[in-house]
């Protein structure tokens, strides 16, 4: 190994290694400056890494090198003896000629670094606020379902889906019977309470499959793909019975439902039968279900 | 539902070699199939050589790309049980590098019936320092720093910010335009795929085993000591142990003739009944 090195005065450490462990061949005092070792004291320029950056080296430079015979600017992190960390980037490429090296062109980068960092934390911090929107921008705040608009798009990828298996699917629209009489009657506060613990009593009888939303004031919707055992009008009708047994803050509450069922109709077209249907079954005396099979 | 199709250009196979017996070949973290192609020279006349790339790395399709189901091995292993399904391919040689090898033998005990062996490169069940019985080499705060310096690395490549915006990976074109990379340029897959690999600990898999296997060592392993070697050994039945004179954690790539050599004899040695076992 020769310390008596031409480059001495650049500002930027020079390593030649072998390409085999990378053992030093050749250093300027730059390298041993930055990574704060005695002249020729270093064998592998493994030795001055953080355990992090030799996974660094071993899954991404290395391969890199071997294939394409150059690599630029990797961030890696130095380790003094006193066990600072010096960010570094690094530029490499192999010389084939006479025997194999790897050559190596280090600079520090703590302001890099620092910015970087700063970045990473902007956009943490983003990734963390347009998850919270979304979720905001897809539930009820007030029962905690998934609102009209997830509804929509939801229902809608599930038709795809079904169309493309040849599935039938329903669509439940149930709305709470005088439900203006009760917030009317017992104040807005309880009704509110009648629409959470409605949507939870639904929440509890759905499948996990199914979609469950509020999509309007007393509307509640479930999307649900048939399989072959279930039949849509007996899963309304337990629902009737569930909301019917129940008695939210005294009050005993009811609910009429319009299931429309179809093998390739388009959301409107559900939407539109479902709500036909949900009006005659009011019209009929509600607590009951108006089904299109 | 996938077709045929859809799981062949998802994890962009590719078939080479003139051979009968299929050898699936199944890239590490961090790279892609390409760092095969030293290897492949020294084996294509003898095998049926399938190659791809995981879904997230390479030139797979980012649509096909879950989060949650790539943020541990069995996800990775699932598009290995998908290409031999699709293939309908029989009597396989599953050759993993580093993290694939665990993966591969999730694999092989998904499949049993379509494997016939596996040969391990490089391999490590777990890279943790678990003491006093077990060395993986790294400690949970050197792979914390791993996950910071790839995102480090990251920011100067890019789509470092895109999927923010577009809050969805597959909606992004700069994505596509750089998949030609030969190493891992999503921020998002490569993290996930850091995190599965590194994080993880697959020390009980290896009992399980039923296939013959074929554990090839370097020298000198940064990611993968003498000692994990012998672990993976002594615990894995029907397993053998070489250590190739070479250092370094790419043997496929440094020295393939090795490697060719060891894998084929490993396969001249076992009895065609084993093979199936």
């Amino acid at each position: 190994m020769t310390c008596e090195y031409p480059l001495d005065n650049f500002p930027c450490g020079l390593v030649v290694t072998t390409v085999e462990e990378r053992r030093v061949l050749s250093a300027n005092q730059y390298f041993y400056l930055v990574s704060q070792r005695e002249p020729c004291s270093v064998e592998r320029i493994g030795n001055v890494l953080t355990p992090a950056s030799k996974i660094v080296v071993e899954s991404f430079i290395m391969p890199m090198l071997l294939h394409q015979g150059h690599c630029e600017e990797i961030q890696l992190t130095l380790e003094t003896p006193q066990l600072e960390r010096v960010p570094i980037l690094v530029n490499a490429k192999i010389v084939t000629a006479g025997s194999r090296s790897i050559y190596w062109v280090i600079t520090t980068a703590q302001q890099r670094d620092s910015l970087y960092q700063e970045l990473i934390n902007l956009r943490n911090d983003l990734e963390i606020r347009a998850e919270k929107l979304e979720v905001l921008s897809q539930t009820d705040e007030l029962t905690g379902l998934m609102n009209r608009r997830a509804f929509v798009l939801q229902a809608n990828a599930l038709i795809k889906q079904a169309n493309r298996l040849q599935n039938a699917y329903s669509f439940l629209m149930l709305d709470i019977d005088h439900f203006k009489d009760i917030n009317d009657q017992y104040g807005h506060d309880i009704g509110d309470e009648v629409l959470r613990k409605i949507a939870q009593l639904l929440k509890n009888n759905c499948r996990e499959s199914d979609i469950l939303a509020r999509i309007g004031g007393e509307e509640f919707a479930i999307f649900t793909m048939n399989s072959g055992n279930t039949v849509p009008a007996h899963f309304a009708e337990k629902l009737l019975a569930v909301i019917r047994t129940e008695k939210i803050h005294g009050i005993d509450v009811t609910v009429s439902i319009g299931v429309a069922t179809s093998l390739t109709g388009s959301f409107e077209e559900l939407y539109k039968a479902a709500d036909l249907l949900l009006y005659d079954a009011k019209h009929r005396g509600r607590d009951q279900c108006s089904s299109s099979d | 539902m996938l077709t045929n199709e859809d799981v062949l250009t998802r994890n962009n196979v590719k078939i080479v070699g003139t051979g009968e017996q299929v050898m699936l070949m199944a890239h590490g973290f961090g790279c892609n199939q390409q760092m095969w192609r030293f290897l492949i020279p020294e084996l294509y006349q003898q095998y049926k050589i399938v190659l791809f790339d995981y879904v997230g790395s390479g030139e797979s399709n980012l649509a096909a790309y879950s989060k949650q189901k790539y943020a541990n091995l069995e996800g990775y292993a699932q598009d290995i049980v998908d290409i031999c399904n699709t293939l309908d391919l029989r009597n396989v040689i599953l050759v993993g590098h580093s993290v694939s090898s665990i993966i591969s033998l999730i694999a092989a005990q998904q499949i049993p019936d379509r494997i016939s062996s596996l040969v391990m490169v490089c391999p490590s069940p777990c890279f943790l320092n678990l003491p006093p019985e077990y060395y993986g080499g790294f400690n949970q705060q050197d792979l914390s720093e791993l996950i910071d310096l790839m995102d480090k690395n990251y920011i100067g490549w890019a789509q470092y910010l895109a999927p923010l915006v577009t809050g969805n990976i597959e909606k992004n074109s700069i994505t596509d335009e750089l998949t030609d990379s030969f190493c891992s340029t999503n921020p998002v897959t490569a993290k996930s795929f850091a995190k599965a690999t590194f994080f993880s600990d697959y020390r009980a898999l290896l009992p399980k085993n039923t296939h013959p296997v074929l554990l090839l060592q370097s020298e000198n392993d940064a990611l993968a000591s003498l000692f994990i070697g012998q672990y993976m050994k002594t615990h894995t039945p029907h397993s053998s142990l070489h250590v190739i004179q070479a250092k370094g954690h790419c043997l496929h790539m440094t020295h393939p003739h090795e490697v060719a050599k060891r894998i084929q004899t490993f396969i001249d040695a076992i009895p065609l009944s084993d093979a199936t076992v």
